[in-house]
């Protein structure tokens, strides 16, 4: 039987029609997994899985099967599973093994779902190419001379590689949406605090959020119907008001001023082709002004690496993960994370100190935290105009493995995605179209584009709405 | 920014930094600080100008401080995932001379 590109409703037919048994479906994966092992997608599969497709199996057979039961999916390597490890993609977590489940995983659990792996990532979830991973790049399945995005690059490859139904990525900046886009497959960045972060490696709080990546919009809904929710273990989490309007999209607004400088020719005639799909769907397109959008990556560059530097701090080679040994108990400190932290990390631990020290605090920190308010109050008008705001997810399609050296141009990667994280709402990358381009040896490759989608707080059947219609018309 | 500046804050993050690390970082820092720059041409209004915290949409959650967990029940798990221990504690270098 053919059991490639599965969704997550396909899956379940399968299974509860017995056409297909978890074992055999776990093998395809395992066996897929096997074969592209070159592209470094995996870090680990678990030892247990013979365990899980038991119970899940067990499960179908009773009649009991929820959404999820016997479901493969891959974990990104930043969130906890008890007992097994999760490493951040760091050396410092290297032998690091989960001491209890995250929230996300205690609800996909209830279903019995298989929990394939652990996947690679930027480490500490900072990178737009995962290419700073203790475990080696990740490489595009699409053209593997080529990043997969970052950081959920691994999650995002594993679906275009199809080793797994779906996978979760989290997302600060764009690290759920812009590997999406380069890899071809759909990432959701849900509402600021409609999932709970309780087991999430933190990175910047304010604006961290977990999210699926998926194969379709339809399965994007599904996932994020089943990890959503208030968690008294996060206190940032939300109640969620969302699916009791569910109103039609009529409007799709664009800041096109914002869309000027610095994005590819190709990536935008791409764009417009989207909105002329969008436009022949029904949907009415406005252009909308948002001048201050144009900080958004200026504001974000002082915010995240802020938290940064805090959430870090707990890294000393005290309280888990490795140590190196240095003369008295401050020297270990240094040592530890001189040593085994990498360099991005390090690079952004003294950005966000440096903002945050004495005398340069209102300058960057406190200015940025007003042009954050700005740039949310900017979406709070555009909302009241249309229903959704369009972007493309990234100015470029995947770039080569080593091409971008200095941080400020990896950093751009992030220009369209970086203002729904703080701003705090959802938006979701679709599969927006492909450019052409060549490898290295001068064949031709169709490199996937993602359009953004972004709905104002607690919307995001909006983003399902317009998600699914796109993808069946 | 310098490299003497890099060392600062670096000591202050408790991060050993090499000479040669320092020098590249000072580099790149300052790239990045061109890029963030921007920011200060933003125009706040009064309004804007307003501490965070008053528009922030997400508040400080309580809850009563009851039902602790007993005692050790986390004691094992924890303790197992700590680079330097000695029975049941965390064990670090001493911090006063004698």
């Amino acid at each position: 039987m053919d059991l490639s590109n599965l969704t997550i409703k396909k899956t379940r037919e399968l299974l509860d029609s017995k056409k297909v048994s978890v074992k055999e479906l776990v093998d395809y994966y395992l066996g897929r997994i096997e074969e592209t092992s070159d592209l470094n997608i995996f870090i680990e599969t678990y030892s247990d899985l013979n365990d899980q497709i038991e119970k899940a199996q067990q499960k179908i057979n009773d009649g009991e099967a929820s959404d999820l039961t016997g479901i493969p999916i891959a974990i990104k390597d930043n969130i906890l599973i008890k007992g097994k490890k999760t490493s951040a993609a760091s050396k410092v977590l290297e032998d690091y093994v989960g001491t209890y489940d995250a929230t996300v995983i205690s609800k996909l659990k209830e279903h019995s779902p298989i929990l394939l792996g652990r996947v690679n990532m930027d480490e500490f979830a900072m990178g737009g190419s995962t290419e700073n991973s203790s475990y080696g790049v990740t490489k595009n399945p699409i053209d593997p001379e080529r990043v997969p995005g970052g950081s959920s690059g691994g999650s995002a490859a594993a679906i275009a590689a199809d080793l797994c139904v779906f996978a979760l990525g989290s997302d600060t900046g764009g690290s759920i949406r812009q590997p999406a886009s380069f890899c071809g497959v759909t990432g959701l960045k849900p509402t600021y605090g409609s999932v709970s972060r309780h087991g999430l490696m933190a990175m910047g709080s304010s604006l961290d959020v977990i999210g699926p990546i998926t194969k379709n919009t339809e399965d994007a809904e599904i996932v994020f119907n089943i990890i959503k929710g208030q968690d008294p273990k996060d206190s940032t989490t939300i109640n969620d008001k969302s699916s009791d309007e569910n109103k039609e999209v009529k409007k799709i607004g664009v800041p096109r001023d914002f869309l000027k400088e610095g994005v590819d020719k190709d990536i935008l005639e791409n764009f417009e082709k989207s909105l002329d799909k969008l436009k022949e769907q029904g949907y009415e397109i406005v252009d909308l002004e948002m001048p201050d959008l144009a900080y958004s990556l200026a504001v974000y560059y002082v915010i995240m690496p802020a938290e940064v530097s805090s959430n870090m701090a707990r890294y000393d080679g005290v309280k888990y993960g490795k140590k190196v040994e240095g003369e008295d108990l401050i020297g270990d400190y240094f040592k530890t994370r001189g040593q085994l932290l990498g360099s991005e990390v390090r690079r952004r631990i003294i950005l966000g100190t440096y903002v945050l020290s004495a005398g340069y605090s209102d300058e960057y920190y406190n200015k940025a935290w007003q042009v954050r308010n700005l740039i949310k109050q900017e979406f709070d008008k555009a909302f009241e105009k249309v229903d959704i705001v369009a972007l493309p997810t990234s100015p470029t399609p995947a770039f080569k493995i080593g091409e971008k050296e200095d941080p400020v141009s990896m950093y751009l990667a992030d220009i369209f995605t970086v203002s729904a994280n703080l701003a705090g709402v959802p938006a979701i990358s679709i599969p927006g179209g492909t450019v052409s381009s060549e490898n290295n040896s001068g064949e031709k490759v169709d490199l996937p584009t993602g359009l953004q989608l972004i709905a104002p707080h607690s919307k995001e059947d909006k983003l399902f709405q317009v998600g699914k219609k796109n993808e069946t018309e | 920014m310098n490299k003497e500046e890099i060392k600062k804050i670096a000591d202050l993050a408790r991060l050993e930094i090499s000479d040669e690390e320092s020098e590249k970082m000072a580099g790149e820092i300052d790239s990045i600080l061109g890029y963030i720059d921007q920011i200060k041409s933003a125009e706040i209004s009064d309004q804007g100008a307003e501490s965070r915290i008053e528009n922030a949409s997400v508040r400080n959650v309580m809850r009563e401080d009851s039902e602790p967990h007993k005692v050790s029940e986390n004691t094992k798990v924890l303790i197992d995932e700590v680079p330097d221990s000695q029975d049941d504690l965390v064990k670090v270098k001493k911090i006063l001379n004698n």
